[in-house]
């Protein structure tokens, strides 16, 4: 009975063309002395050759109307062409650019910026040392801007800042990007912000009397500034020393910059 | 009008040709759907999904094989991604249904014989598509592949994610249980079972 289950096999395959010539003779040499076997054999491709008569099963009524109705729903739905937002595929890209746009975004928000990676950014450091972490720490604290925090330095970023800007005076560019990069310090809106730990000397000049003011919620000065203004101010902070500053720009539209003091702890 | 006249004009457009290509082809591609998924809500929209790829897929048939060969595979592939699914969402139980007194299996069209022989037949494939029906899934599934689909053991092996040494002996599986339940039926082998090949 053993040896037979294997020949159940051989005997089904056979039926369906699936055996290769050494099979074919292995089965035929056992059918030949096993009753049993042909037995079964018969029966199998009774069943076999019954299959075609099973065949054909009435469709449901309707059938061919409904396959009909379903073309035509599909043909005014879309004659031919298919409206690009509702295919499938640009569905399912569009969800995607989604995920990728959060991503970028949590990313982004998420983990310090490197000097390097900012296309529409430009950090700069005056004073690379242990005082830009802490003068970034200071940041991270709510009720300051989002720009804030996207401007962050890690001590690393400005050790390496410091490193490639010892040796010359480093020189800062605003650079424009394509997209109209905005941020939003203590609820205004801005194309650039400046943070730094004190305002350098001569700073009283470039800002004027009638610089508005905001107090940013943590004890820090916010400063309402001009595109101007705020380059005059960094043009001040190359000269001077021992001021821990950063600066997040975006593209510029009105003009409208931001100084955030943060206080010396 | 041929089936290639059908196809050139539902290809330029003809609804009515395509509907005719439908009536002459829904009987065999809802009935592989009914074996492949055992339920007929399910078996009838997944057969008109097939004619709906083959409406969508027209001007790029080439008429290498006939019509009702394509169509016929596209409800193959249509019923096989169902199982897929179906697969992947949970572990299909057998689903047996015996109602089978108001389901109107057909006649064969051809009554041209002799009628007695006629009747004997209609009865054995009566009980074949009941034996199907009483089959479980997986079963059933090679079987309506390759007896009412005709795919070799390799596509099947494709198909269903199968090895081919796998595909054989279910097959051969799928056989023996089918056999057993008309054995048991007496309508197809003409009496309840006497044989001494009962023991395999």
């Amino acid at each position: 009975m053993d040896r037979c289950e294997r020949y159940t096999d051989l005997i089904s395959a056979r039926l369906d063309g699936e055996l290769t010539g050494e099979e074919e003779r292995e089965l035929e040499a056992h059918l030949a002395c096993c009753p049993a076997c042909r037995a079964l054999e018969s029966q199998l491709a009774a069943i076999h050759t019954a299959f075609p008569q099973v065949e054909e099963t009435p469709a449901p009524e309707g059938f061919a109307q409904g396959v009909m109705e379903r073309i035509r729903a599909q043909e005014s739905a879309g004659p031919k062409v298919v409206p690009l937002f509702r295919r499938p595929q640009v569905r399912a890209l569009a969800g995607l650019a989604a995920c990728l746009v959060l991503c970028v975004g949590l990313y982004q928000a998420g983990i310090p910026r490197r000097a390097g990676d900012a296309v529409e950014y430009v950090e700069y450091n005056v004073a690379p040392d242990s005082a830009a972490s802490e003068g970034t720490e200071k940041l991270m604290q709510p009720g300051i801007a989002v720009a804030s925090v996207e401007g962050l330095m890690t001590e690393e970023d400005s050790q390496d800042a410091g490193a490639a800007q010892s040796d010359a005076v480093p020189e800062l560019q605003l650079r424009s990007t394509g997209s109209p990069a905005q941020y939003e310090v203590a609820g205004r809106a801005v194309d650039a912000v400046l943070t730094l730990t004190q305002l350098p000397e001569g700073s009283e000049e470039i800002l004027g009397p009638e610089t508005e003011t905001l107090p940013d919620g943590e004890g820090g000065t916010c400063y309402l500034v001009t595109w101007e203004q705020m380059e005059g101010l960094l043009a001040l902070l190359q000269e001077r020393e021992g001021i821990t500053s950063s600066v997040t720009a975006g593209q510029k539209s009105d003009g409208l910059c931001a100084v955030v003091l943060t206080e010396e702890p | 009008m041929t089936e290639r006249e059908l196809v050139d004009r539902a290809r330029a457009g003809d609804q009515d040709a395509f509907e005719q290509l439908v009536l002459n082809n829904q009987n065999r591609v809802y009935t592989l759907a009914l074996r492949m998924v055992n339920d007929r809500e399910e078996a009838a929209d997944l057969a008109q999904e097939a004619f709906l790829k083959a409406w969508q897929g027209l001007p790029s048939f080439q008429g290498d094989s006939s019509f009702s060969t394509w169509v016929y595979r596209l409800a193959s592939n249509v019923c096989i991604d169902y199982l897929r699914k179906q697969k992947r969402r949970r572990e299909v139980e057998p689903v047996l249904s015996l109602d089978d007194e108001e389901s109107g299996w057909t006649e064969p069209a051809d009554w041209d014989q002799d009628p007695q022989r006629q009747l004997e037949r209609a009865e054995r494939s009566r009980a074949v598509a009941r034996g199907l029906e009483a089959l479980p899934d997986n079963h059933r599934q090679v079987l309506a592949l390759r007896e009412l689909s005709g795919l070799s053991y390799q596509e099947i092996g494709q198909a269903l994610e199968l090895d081919i040494g796998t595909v054989k002996s279910r097959i051969a599986r799928a056989r023996l249980a089918l056999r057993k339940i008309l054995l048991e039926d007496g309508n197809f082998f003409g009496g309840p079972p006497s044989n001494p090949s009962n023991e395999h």
